[in-house]
């Protein structure tokens, strides 16, 4: 997950990125066919987190996005 | 202090190599985020001289950069020797590049570019492969490829792209692809993929007009909410194929130039969309399939299932 929301311009003398949390940011992993997802965790932050699942996807949602965060879906 | 990215030596990077141009200003969240998209794309930044901390310049710092390559290292079981899994591929070719050697132009780079941008709003892996680097071991792990403008095409690469097609590929091609040989002279046979798509090329698209609208003839899910009877208005510039073999192919064709009827013999795939929905980008209206107007696409086809493919 990239928050690339940096504003960086030149022509408006705005040469350097600000970077700002992105809030509750949905995350849908397509599990494949015959797959079970089996836990997730948040990389970067260094804790698991909680899905569901919807059709064929682990869903969840991200409290706050920083720049980036490393979502690592387990299978079964 | 700024990154680069490389892969991996005699490898070409899988995104565009990025360099600090003002390294004193470049610091921080800035690092933090050229790192990230580095791993992203499958690369491995390196970083340059931290000329600030050496001379005591400001308040920067190496931590930005100490953790990327500490992620790196903590994921490395899982980034090592990654690949990519694109569902699409765009194959930008060699000779849409060198078109202007007959003072042509081509539009395969921007055109390329609205489809990748379409791809990522719809949530759907995408990769880029340049035609220079088609194997047929590479053809062989594809699933679907893009030719978005992709004017001219050699003999060669049209051949492979057929062969790969029989085989059960799924292959896209929008707007004048084909339609020029390697030298960039216009094909007089019908275009390089005449066969393989079931579509004629007539010609170079027309010069181009002012206030050109299309009327979608056919709902599809990929152009909602232009259903049929709706009005878009247009690239001015128009392809005019001609479909062969209609029944057994599969084309999709729901755009008619409201000016010209179909038969004044304008059935076409301009770039009608490219225009008119990538400035709704962001909405609901945009689809993949919306970019470049009219797409062909070689049997068997792909199941275009809009916000549904994800990243598998």
């Amino acid at each position: 997950m990239l928050a690339n929301v940096g504003f960086k311009d030149a022509s408006v003398d705005r040469m350097r990125q600000e970077f700002v949390p992105v809030a509750n940011v949905e995350v849908g992993i397509h599990v494949p066919q015959g797959r079970q997802a089996k836990s997730v965790e948040l990389v970067r932050k260094g804790q698991s987190a909680s899905f569901t699942m919807d059709a064929n996807y682990a869903v969840l949602t991200l409290p706050a996005v920083h720049i980036a965060e490393v979502v690592h879906l387990q299978l079964a | 202090m700024g990154s680069y990215d490389v892969k991996s030596i005699g490898q070409p990077p899988n995104c565009k190599p990025w360099a600090a141009h003002i390294t004193d200003l470049e610091d921080s969240d800035e690092v933090r985020m050229e790192g990230f998209v580095d791993l992203a794309g499958g690369n491995m930044p390196i970083y340059a001289t931290a000329n600030r901390l050496y001379y005591r310049l400001g308040e920067g710092s190496a931590k930005p950069a100490q953790e990327i390559f500490g992620l790196a290292r903590r994921l490395e079981p899982l980034l090592k020797d990654s690949i990519l899994v694109p569902y699409v591929t765009i194959v930008r070719t060699l000779e849409s590049l060198e078109l202007w050697r007959t003072r042509r132009q081509s539009w395969n780079v921007a055109m390329s570019e609205g489809f990748l941008l379409a791809m990522l709003d719809e949530r759907i892996s995408c990769d880029v492969n340049p035609s220079i680097e088609l194997s047929d071991e590479w053809l062989n792990g594809q699933k679907v490829i893009a030719l978005c403008g992709a004017s001219g095409m050699s003999q060669e690469t049209a051949t492979r792209l057929a062969s790969w097609a029989g085989k059960g590929g799924a292959l896209l091609a929008t707007y004048d692809s084909g339609l020029y040989d390697a030298q960039g002279e216009v094909r007089r046979d019908g275009g390089a993929l005449k066969e393989v798509l079931g579509v004629e090329m007539k010609g170079e698209p027309l010069e181009g007009q002012v206030d050109v609208y299309y009327r979608i003839k056919t709902a599809h899910p990929a152009l909602a909410p232009y259903g049929e009877g709706a009005v878009v208005m247009g690239d001015a510039r128009d392809c005019h194929p001609q479909l062969r073999g209609r029944g057994e192919r599969s084309t999709w064709r729901e755009v008619w130039k409201l000016t010209t009827p179909p038969a004044a013999g304008f059935p076409c795939n301009a770039s009608w969309v490219r225009g008119a929905l990538l400035g709704r980008r962001g909405s609901p209206a945009v689809s993949p399939l919306c970019t470049q107007g009219g797409i062909w696409h070689s049997p068997p086809g792909p199941e275009w299932r809009p916000n549904s493919l994800g990243a598998g």
